[in-house]
């Protein structure tokens, strides 16, 4: 499906510039739609087929409305302030699945009560969830990657407390983002989008909450957490790339970051690194927290 | 190009600071939990997840200032 769309985006200039080669080239925008397509297909198949799958219908549409946003800022462009609101309306359906939800465990606390305020913490996990993925982007393979890894991860989880649905589920997924990293990986056919990366937040969010591994989510996301705390703790912390402007690219192909914090640009500061590299070192930090988040779940709660 | 044990070694120091901003908003959550005790179950549940959040935001500056810094010194004895 990926080479057709690339093919159609391109007809209708749905293009955007890979900024971390020296040739800057033109790239398909948009490609989080043959996710999109793919998973909605084949989990939509699969809700048809099994009754017990159906129990999934608010995650399945809460992630599909958020891919469904996705798609349409990468078309119009919403405003940055707009899109945390829009993502919370689509977390709504997944309301009617955490509706006897009240407490969340945590390893060495216990179970922290939170009552009826879980309803509240819902909407407000699944925006920032998609946002925090959709701030740690920009380079080739790194959102598909770390999108596959997280919802990997959070599939053996829901293998392992025997809840297979949501596993098949979280693995429908991880399936969609791996054949999309064939053409998102180094050197990029096609760029995920907003519609690929605020899905992936969306997912990890979903399957979490429904899956009751609020922790392992929240241990998922720490790389992500980590670099939109260090972009906001900077001055100008929404306008960076236009006051300080773009990563650069040195004549031997590594990158030069610009001078505001951020996780991507620790690495770039700690050694020279080429695109393909720096994207490696993010999946190798994900792969370990979402180890920690495996293991701090079997073993500690 | 570095060789590929120093890039391996690079990573490996921003992976390991990567910990600060977990081991401080641990901290604070575990200092708050305790602190709040005599609080009824909501207020302690928020002052722990914010003292959380605080924590995390702390060691994320942490993180930061100590990687540049080191990453300095480094710098500065290879010189």
């Amino acid at each position: 499906m990926t080479p057709i769309l690339i093919h159609k985006l391109k007809e209708h200039k749905i293009v955007g510039v890979d900024i971390h080669k020296l040739t800057k080239p033109i790239c398909t925008e948009m490609g989080g739609l043959t996710v999109l397509l793919g998973f909605g297909g084949a989990f939509g198949v699969s809700l048809f087929l099994s009754p017990e799958a159906f129990d999934l219908l608010p995650a399945f549409l809460t992630i599909i409305f958020v891919g469904a946003i996705g798609a349409v800022d990468d078309l119009f462009a919403f405003r940055q302030r707009h899109k945390p609101f829009l993502v919370a309306l689509a977390s709504v359906p997944l309301l009617v699945c955490a509706g006897s939800f009240v407490d969340i465990r945590f390893p060495y606390f216990g179970s922290i009560y939170l009552g009826s305020f879980y309803l509240l913490l819902v909407p407000l996990a699944v925006a920032t969830a998609s946002n925090l993925t959709n701030m740690l982007a920009g380079f080739n393979g790194l959102e598909a990657g770390m999108a596959a890894v997280s919802c990997f991860a959070l599939g053996i989880l829901c293998t392992f407390s025997g809840k297979m649905e949501l596993a098949s589920l979280a693995f429908t997924l991880t399936a969609a983002y791996l054949a999309f990293l064939r053409y998102n990986w180094y050197p990029a056919k096609i760029f995920p989008g907003d519609t690929g990366t605020l899905m992936a937040g969306a997912a990890i969010s979903s399957i979490s909450i429904v899956g009751r591994m609020e922790v392992a989510g929240i241990i998922i996301m720490i790389p992500s957490a980590i670099d939109f705390t260090l972009k906001m703790i900077s001055r100008n912390p929404f306008s960076h790339r236009r006051v300080y402007g773009d990563t650069l690219v040195d004549v031997d192909g590594s990158l030069v970051p610009p001078p505001y914090p951020a996780l991507p640009h620790a690495f770039m500061k700690a050694t020279k690194l080429k695109e393909r590299d720096l994207v490696l070192a993010l999946l190798f930090m994900q792969s370990f927290y979402a180890i920690l988040g495996i293991v701090l779940t079997i073993f500690l709660i | 190009m570095p060789s590929w044990l120093d890039r391996i070694k690079a990573m490996l120091i921003v992976m390991v600071l990567s910990f600060q901003p977990i081991v401080l908003a641990f901290l604070c959550m575990d200092v708050v939990w305790f602190i709040s005790a005599c609080l009824g179950h909501l207020l302690r549940a928020a002052s722990t997840f914010l003292s959380g959040v605080v924590g995390f935001a702390l060691g994320s500056i942490a993180f930061w200032q100590i990687l540049v810094r080191f990453l300095e010194r480094r710098g500065s004895k290879r010189s």
